[in-house]
């Protein structure tokens, strides 16, 4: 009897694409004044109660911020965590809008591109829909 | 004194000098890691010949129309907090430029002369300063999604950038021990000053780059001419 393990994460790979974005990570990271103006511009902020968790500062902060603050070097447990952030609670609609002019879709299409490379992605066809609230 | 020699000499120039070099820095780094592009498509479909228009059923000109539209805005959903992030960003700026104080300081050792503002009008930017940052204090500790990306650094900020103008005034309305709060106040103000380059404050740079020249959705003016290589 063999067990599936999960394949490890390759940092080295994530770190080669943080790398090629450094500068627009990390003025997006320090540029952001923690203000949450942004937060009414998502539409999935405002249809889920005025969630904080559908910020779009929040998604930001806890899927790039998280990548680059860890240097890559994050479990398959996190990146499913920050699947959850840039698939679930994003639908890329470029819509969102920050008053100090960061832009928070090409981050959030970086997270992705940065799941995608170590086979995270999210699977539409599996997704356990819960009765709306 | 040996602390307070330091404070007014070495550390005032070493201040001025992180900032402008760091500032320099921010520029040129974002020159060198960006490239130009045509301007902004949307820009560009906007100056194409213009097709003709179908009627409109709504009135894009009535005052209800337009409100509502203000009301989408950022202004319109966060009034109160719009307003007094603008003043307190120009008083923040304009107070310590046009304080009377300071440019008597200028004007002995430099020579330089610029004009001042009454006392009592700088003293009176400085207390607003003050409650913008307890405005601003209250909004992180009890608005719930303020609180949920508020992070340890943003009070630091907050008090980095509120410590000048607190000792500030403290110093001028003689309270407490003066010696004391001024060498405070001109401490505060020279770690803010050498941190604006370097930290969250960096907001102050890449503001007007991010809105001004970076091209994205939400890029004001001739709608940019750079994007990030």
């Amino acid at each position: 009897m063999t067990t599936q393990t999960e394949p490890e994460v390759d940092t080295q790979e994530i770190l080669k694409i943080l790398d090629s974005r450094k500068k627009e990570i990390s003025v997006t990271l320090k540029s952001c004044a923690h203000c949450s103006l942004c937060a009414d511009s998502c539409f999935l902020y405002r249809c889920r109660k005025n969630d904080p968790e559908y910020m779009p500062s929040h998604k930001v902060i806890n899927s790039i911020g998280t990548l680059s603050r860890k240097k890559g070097k994050v479990t398959r447990d996190e990146l499913e965590d920050i699947k959850e952030i840039v698939w679930k609670r994003c639908v890329l609609c470029t819509r969102c809008y920050c008053p100090l002019g960061i832009d928070i879709p090409s981050m959030i299409a970086l997270a992705r591109k940065i799941c995608r490379s170590q086979g995270v992605v999210y699977q539409y066809d599996e997704e356990k829909r819960e009765p709306q609230k | 004194m040996f602390i307070s020699d330091l404070i007014n000499g070495p550390l005032v120039r070493f201040s001025f000098i992180c900032f402008f070099a760091g500032t320099l820095y921010q520029v040129l780094s974002f020159i060198t890691l960006s490239k130009t592009r045509d301007r902004h498509p949307a820009r560009q479909q906007r100056a194409a010949p213009e097709r003709k228009k179908e009627s409109d059923l709504l009135d894009r000109t009535s005052f209800a129309y337009r409100f509502a539209m203000f009301r989408l805005t950022v202004f319109g959903r966060y009034p109160v907090m719009m307003a007094v992030t603008i003043i307190f960003h120009l008083a923040l700026i304009l107070t310590p430029l046009f304080l009377f104080g300071h440019n008597i300081l200028l004007d002995v050792s430099t020579g330089l002369h610029f004009p001042s503002l009454p006392e009592s009008v700088t003293d009176s930017m400085t207390m607003t300063v003050l409650a913008c940052c307890l405005f601003f204090l209250f909004r992180r500790l009890f608005v719930k999604r303020v609180r949920a990306i508020t992070t340890f650094s943003d009070y630091m900020m907050l008090s980095i950038a509120g410590a000048p103008f607190l000792t500030g005034l403290l110093a001028y309305h003689h309270v407490g021990h003066y010696e004391t709060m001024i060498l405070a106040h001109m401490l505060s103000g020279e770690i803010m000053i050498m941190m604006l380059p370097f930290t969250k404050f960096i907001h102050m740079i890449y503001f007007f780059i991010n809105r001004f020249i970076l091209i994205n959705q939400n890029t004001l003016g001739k709608g940019g001419s750079r994007v990030w290589r």
